[in-house]
This record gives C-alpha cells, structure tokens and sequence, in this order.
C-alpha cells in the first residue's frame, strides 16, 4: 500500500486531505487483481415495467418497457429529474423491486431478489449506527462468511483508500456526513460485488465534499474495474464520472449516449465543446434550459 | 475525536447534576414522611428511621412470618421470593414480546389482525385478572409469575412494532443487498435496531411489575412480600408495612439501576 497517508492529522472533519491523496487518475496496484478477473458482468434488462400501487388505489408506472445494457466496467450515469424514476431503476437491478414485466439479467443469469453480487449505495444514510465503522465496513464480508483475519485485512485495506483508517474503531455518530458517505462507499467495494449500484450518494453532501469523493469513487472503479449504475441529479457529476449517461424521463430512457472525454476531466477538458454540448443537452432534459430538445413532458414517443 | 470527549465530559458533569437532584427529591420526601410521623400517632405511622431499623431487625427473622410458616424466615426471604418472580416474568415477558411485536411488524397481514387486539388488551386492567388468574393456576409461585410475564409481553410487544415500523427500512434493504437471511437481519439489524427505543418500555414494565407481583401475592402465594404485608396488616403492624415498602422501593430502584447500567454499555452507540 503506497498510498500516502497523515495519520498525525486531529482536524475534526477529517473530510481533509486523506481522500484527496488518492489521485483520480492513478493506479497504484493493491487491488489490480480484482480488476483483472472482470467476469461478465453486463446488466441487461429486457422490457422491464415497474408499476406500484399507491395506497390510495391509484396506479403509478414508475418505469415502463425499458430495455438497457450496461456492459462490464462501464460506468454509466443515470440522470433524470425527481421522481422520475431513477430509483426505481436501480432497486430493480438490485433485486430490492421485482419487475412488474419484463427480466434483469446479471452475465448470463436472470435474476430475482437481492444478492451480495449487487451491492448498493443508498439514496440515504444506511450505516448502521450500531456497528463500529470497521464492522459497518465489514459487514457484508461477515454475512458471507468471510474469516476475521481475512475479514480485518480488507477492511483495514479499504478504510485507507477512503482515508478512513484513524476512524476504524469510531461510532457512526462520531463521523461527519462527508466520512459516513465514505464509510457508505467502503462497505460496498469491499464486499466485492460483480455491480454496484449507487443512487444518489453525494447528493446531500456539501460542494467541496462532493468533489473529493467523487474522486474516491472515481479512483476505486479504476481500481477495480466494476460495472457501475450510478444515479445523479447533478449533470456536472455525470459528466465529471461516466462512461455513458442516460437520461430517464417519465418512466422511460430519453437520451442514452457515451462520454468520450478524456480523462482526468479537469476544467478544460470539461470546457471543451464536445463537454459543452453535452451539458447543454442534458439540462435542456431536465427541464433547465427552455428551447433546444425539450422532450421533457413529451416523453411518449 | 476530541470533540467526542468533550461531549463525554459534559455528560458526566451533568449526570452528577442529576444525581445530586434525585438525592434532594428523596430527601424531600423523607423529610415529609418524618414531619408527619411526628404529627401522627405511631399506631398511624412511623417515621422512616422506625421503618428502616424494623427492616434490618427483621430482615433474616421475623417471628409473625416465621409463624405462618413460609420458607422464608424474613423479610430478606420475602424479597427473595419477589424478586425471582418479577425478574423471570419480565424477562419471559420481554422476550415474547420484543421478538413476537417485531416478527408481526414485518408480517403485513399478520400485524394489521393483532395489533387492534393488542391495544385493547392493553386497556384491561391487568390487577382486575388476578383473580381470575388464581382460580385458574391455585395458590402457585407462578401464577404471578404468569401475570407478569403477561403484562409485559402486552407492552412490549406494542414497542416493539412501533420501533420496528420506525427503522428505517434502508437498513434491512443494505443487509438484504449484502446477502443476509432473514434470520441474520433479525438478529443483527432489526434487534439492535429496535431495542434502544423498547428500552423505555422494558423499565416500564419493570417498574409497573412490582406493584402487579406483590398486588399478586397479596391474593395468595406461598410467599414473597405480598404476603407479609398481607400478614403484618391483619396484626396492625404499621411499621412492619412500612419496612417492606421501603424494601420493594429500594430493590426495584436498585434492579432499575442495574438494568440502565446494562443499557448504557450495550447503547454506546448512541
Ligand atoms: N414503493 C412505492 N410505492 C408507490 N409509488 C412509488 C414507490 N416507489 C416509487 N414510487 C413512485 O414511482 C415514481 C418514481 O419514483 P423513484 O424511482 O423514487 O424516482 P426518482 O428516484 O427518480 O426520484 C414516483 O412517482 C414515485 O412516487
Ligand atoms: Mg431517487
């Protein structure tokens, strides 16, 4: 492990300099391994409709007929407005929403209900409250099994990418929001899932924290090489992270294109003017710039 | 993690406030009971020193009980009887309770059919069924036992919904998407969960548990300190119900203390 770390740092927030030193473009080796046994890892679904029953009675199609690929290691984002079905998507590829029509299928597998193979950032705080923050880290290794010493090594290996390793032994409610998000992100690499799935994650995190952990996230995926969905409001942090982004609208896929930016996207990569298109049509999606391609409310084609 | 500290600090500075606050309510009320002892004539009422040195005369051997021939020979045997009885019937009680109120609130169906029930069970006035309860298990150490065990799964079977519906579901979808059976989630999502806010409810029972047990043995048992009072009150023995009194007061402030001492290690959490 090289990565630098200062562990004579007492700052309070400690959202500090750790996570940055884990440089976004950089690959340092530890878990190259991972990276390099990329099974098939695709995400198919084939015409899945969710309808939900509102407890008044009323209907609601959430998602409807959506076909989609997200091939092994790519890193697609999600855009789309609030309540428009974001969420819905992806609790339908973890398994915690079965679809109404239609099937997922995981590599060759189709797939019902949740496993460990998708792991979940939620759109809220799910650290356990309860857990130490290396048990939280642990957790899933422990539900499948996995060996304390075995266990301990790979945590204590994921809590230093986030930066995390001086608040092992601490309680959730001793951390800040920024450092349970990173405890949030750490829990799901470590137990190693095929996917990963995470909806929303920074949203209710300040600017600067954002930025530093979109880097870690950035830094792990390289790492590791997983297919992600990852679901975003925020079209900087679309553009900032994917391979391909999509944009869902009223239950359906609106726009679905790849993002060839180089990388690492820094300002002037993200002022060039393939950047700049883009963004220009992805807000026009949501609704924030009137005029050009305004499909928003006119989704049934 | 130094601000942590301070917070610690800050609690304990405060939790001595606290203490010293409770000492001067007790304090208050000694000085009452002793203002009215002097009022009153000792037929009446005794005083609280009176009380306490007739606890510990008659703690390991008191004639009157010895007579009616319980095992025990004291008030220490009494209490021991008491003791054993309400501690096994909340504990039973609390078990029941907490694992049957959060297996019906994840079962839909299941929960919308008892918890009517439930709430209205928990209006019948649980003393009224003694009796009831007497007839149908005699005279035994554990027919209270079974009242309070009743009692207690009633109440905190309803706690153990209500915190079980407040968790926030996310947390048992994150166990869900790491693998976790149903068993594993119970024991080491939804129990840990739930349990600081039934905490509330388990002191409630057991407060409410010792008035229920000796009420109990006061209808008839084969001993514990219902009975001596029921003994010492046919024989007029003012001061001798005042000691046990102060007994039950005293064993169930201490069982209470013990059981938050529990609680503060196993919620550090928090
Ligand atoms: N469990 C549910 N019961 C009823 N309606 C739901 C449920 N979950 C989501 N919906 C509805 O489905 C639609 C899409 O919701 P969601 O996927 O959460 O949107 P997003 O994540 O994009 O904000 C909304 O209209 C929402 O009200
Ligand atoms: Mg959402």
């Amino acid at each position: 492990m090289k990565t630098a770390r200062i562990s004579s740092q007492k700052s309070e927030d400690s959202d500090s300099s750790q996570a940055a030193n884990i440089s976004a473009g950089r690959t340092t080796g530890a878990l190259q391994s991972l990276g390099d046994r990329a099974p098939n890892a695709d995400v198919r679904l084939d015409a899945v409709s969710v309808t939900f029953m509102r407890s008044n009675g009323d209907r609601v199609t959430a998602i409807e007929n959506v076909d989609l690929t997200v091939k092994t290691g790519e890193l697609l984002c999600v855009i789309g407005r609030s309540g428009e079905g974001k969420t819905t998507l992806l609790n339908v590829v973890a398994g915690l929403v079965e679809p109404s029509e239609g099937r997922v299928l995981v590599g060759e597998r189709e797939i019902h209900g949740t496993g460990a193979d998708r792991g979940v950032i939620f759109q809220g705080d799910a650290v356990y409250p309860w857990m130490r923050v290396a048990d939280n880290v642990g957790f899933g290794l422990r539900v499948k099994g996995v060996r304390r010493p075995e266990r301990e090594r790979v945590v204590d290996e994921y809590l230093e990418l986030v930066g995390l390793s001086h608040v092992a032994k601490s309680w959730p409610r001793e951390l800040s929001g920024g450092m349970r998000s990173r405890v949030a992100v750490a829990s799901v690499f470590a137990n190693d899932p095929e996917v990963l799935l995470a909806d929303e994650p920074f949203g209710a995190l300040d600017y600067v924290t954002r930025r530093r952990l979109q880097g870690v996230m950035l830094d792990l995926w390289q790492r590791t090489g997983k297919t992600i969905l990852f679901v975003t409001h925020d079209v900087e942090e679309a553009l900032l992270l994917a391979t391909r982004i999509i944009v869902v609208g009223g239950g359906h896929v609106l726009d679905d294109r790849p993002v060839n930016l180089a990388r690492p996207r820094d300002e002037e990569v993200l002022a060039s003017s393939e950047a700049v298109e883009t963004r220009r049509r992805l807000l026009s999606y949501l609704g924030l710039e009137p005029g050009a391609g305004s499909a928003v409310g006119q989704t049934n084609e | 993690m130094q601000a942590a500290s301070t917070v610690r600090a800050g609690n304990s500075h405060s939790r001595v406030r606290g203490i010293l606050l409770r000492l001067a309510g007790v304090g208050v009320l000694l000085g009452f009971w002793q203002l009215m002892a002097v009022l009153l004539p000792p037929s009446r009422l005794v005083g609280p020193w009176n009380a306490v040195s007739d606890l510990v005369h008659h703690y390991n051997n008191d004639p009157l009980i010895s007579f009616f021939g319980f095992s025990a020979a004291g008030y220490g045997g009494l209490m021991y009887f008491t003791v054993r009885n309400v501690i096994v019937g909340v504990a039973v009680g609390g078990l029941c309770g907490v694992v049957g109120g959060v297996a019906l609130a994840r079962t839909e169906r299941t929960r919308a059919a008892t918890e009517p029930a439930l709430v209205t069970l928990g209006t019948v006035p649980i003393l009224a069924v003694m009796p009831l309860f007497v007839i149908w298990f005699g005279v035994a150490s554990y027919t209270s036992v079974i009242l309070v065990a009743l009692y207690t799964t009633i109440l905190l079977a309803q706690y153990a919904m209500r915190a079980a519906e407040n968790l926030p579901p996310i947390y048992e979808a994150r166990a869900k998407t790491c693998g976790a059976r149903m068993g594993t989630r119970v024991i080491r999502v939804l129990v840990p969960g739930v349990m600081p806010e039934i905490l509330g409810g388990l002191r409630v029972a057991l407060a409410f548990s010792w008035g229920l047990e000796v009420f109990a043995e006061t209808l008839g048992a084969p001993s514990g300190l219902g009975q001596g009072i029921q003994i010492l009150s046919n024989t007029d023995n003012v001061q001798g119900i005042l000691a046990i009194v102060l007994l039950i007061a005293a064993v169930a402030l201490l069982v209470d203390a013990l059981l938050m001492a529990a609680a503060r290690l196993l919620f550090r959490w928090r």
